[in-house]
């Protein structure tokens, strides 16, 4: 971060390539929808590179990159005014499938965490994203929402409740 | 204690709990079916989630990204600011000065006392100095019963 702090681009496309499934995936998981999913990426990555010069070294990278993901998330779904795509139309290929029988299964279990996800508040889904998702702990977790541990303990276990309230419905 | 330890499962389950209350989130499941159970199915909720796949960002994103980066930063107008800024000054300005319900001086007082007196000599047109004597018999004949 230090090079790209003072301008390295080449510097900054490691921290891309390196970085950028993750953030996909949050945002990914945040909205429900992959294009929304890879606008918030990209405006993640080149806030990244804009504010470098304002990391400071002793924060955790990802702890910087997540908390401008997170306030990208949660503006864009301000500003946007609209839900989570619970849709199931156009869910991820699952390749672990082996049978129709059990890529229905991961197609129900899909679904069913997209409607848990679609039916929390956004700071429980930003906050259960991070965690179960792209394992950040509790700690770096409260950095990014601008919040304490005990309340990211409490938003993780009510969201983790509602998926699996969820899973047993489509069980 | 049922409901204080439930509360805390998940994050006992995510390592997150400092040792001493980890050890007593555990003997507590260990002492109680029913946490016990409750354990077991967030578990079973956490390996449904880690077998769930996710799209692939496209390719063109790194692409994008790393031309959005090459651009000079985009510079903003200076001239919004600069008026919001004259805006404000003056709207400060006017707070300061903006007379003030100002006490009512002699010549405002005989002005308010006389308007009628001037609204007859501005309907009767008056241009001559020596009329305003006539229009001041007039108002006195009126008063007269």
């Amino acid at each position: 971060m230090t090079r790209v702090a003072q301008g390295d681009r080449q510097a900054f496309a490691q921290l891309f390539d390196k970085h950028h499934q993750r953030v996909f995936r949050y945002c990914y998981r945040f909205t429900g929808d992959s294009g929304r999913a890879e606008e918030l990426a990209q405006d993640t990555f080149v806030r990244l590179f804009r504010s470098a010069a304002r990391y400071e070294k002793r924060a955790r990278f990802q702890t910087f990159l997540f908390h401008i993901a997170t306030n990208l998330c949660l503006n864009a779904k301000r500003g946007a005014a609209s839900r989570v795509d619970t849709g199931v139309e156009e869910l991820p290929h699952t390749p672990d499938a082996t049978t129709p029988e059990d890529a229905l299964a991961a197609k129900d279990v899909e679904a069913a965490v997209r409607r848990a996800l679609a039916g929390m508040s956004e700071r429980e889904r930003a906050a259960f994203a991070m965690a179960r998702f792209e394992g950040l702990p509790y700690r770096d977790i409260a950095l990014a929402l601008e919040a304490s541990e005990a309340a990211i303990k409490s938003l993780i276990h009510r969201a983790s409740l509602q998926v699996q309230a969820r899973l047993e419905e489509a069980a | 204690m049922s409901h204080d330890v439930e509360e805390d499962l998940t994050a006992w389950l995510d390592g997150e709990l400092p040792e001493a209350r980890a050890s007593e989130v555990a003997a507590a499941v260990a002492a109680d079916a029913r946490l016990a159970k409750q354990v077991e199915a967030l578990k079973k909720t956490r390996a449904l989630l880690s077998s769930l796949s996710t799209p692939e960002p496209s390719p063109r994103l790194r692409a994008l990204v790393l031309s959005e980066v090459a651009k000079p930063p985009e510079k903003r107008p200076f001239w919004p600011a600069l008026l919001l800024g004259f805006a404000a000054a003056a709207g400060l300005a006017a707070l300061m000065w903006w007379p003030r319900e100002a006490p009512l001086d002699d010549d405002r007082v005989l002005l308010a006392q006389n308007l009628e007196l001037l609204e007859d000599y501005d309907t009767m047109t008056v241009t001559n100095p020596d009329d305003l004597e006539v229009i001041a018999a007039m108002k006195e004949l009126e008063a007269e019963p």
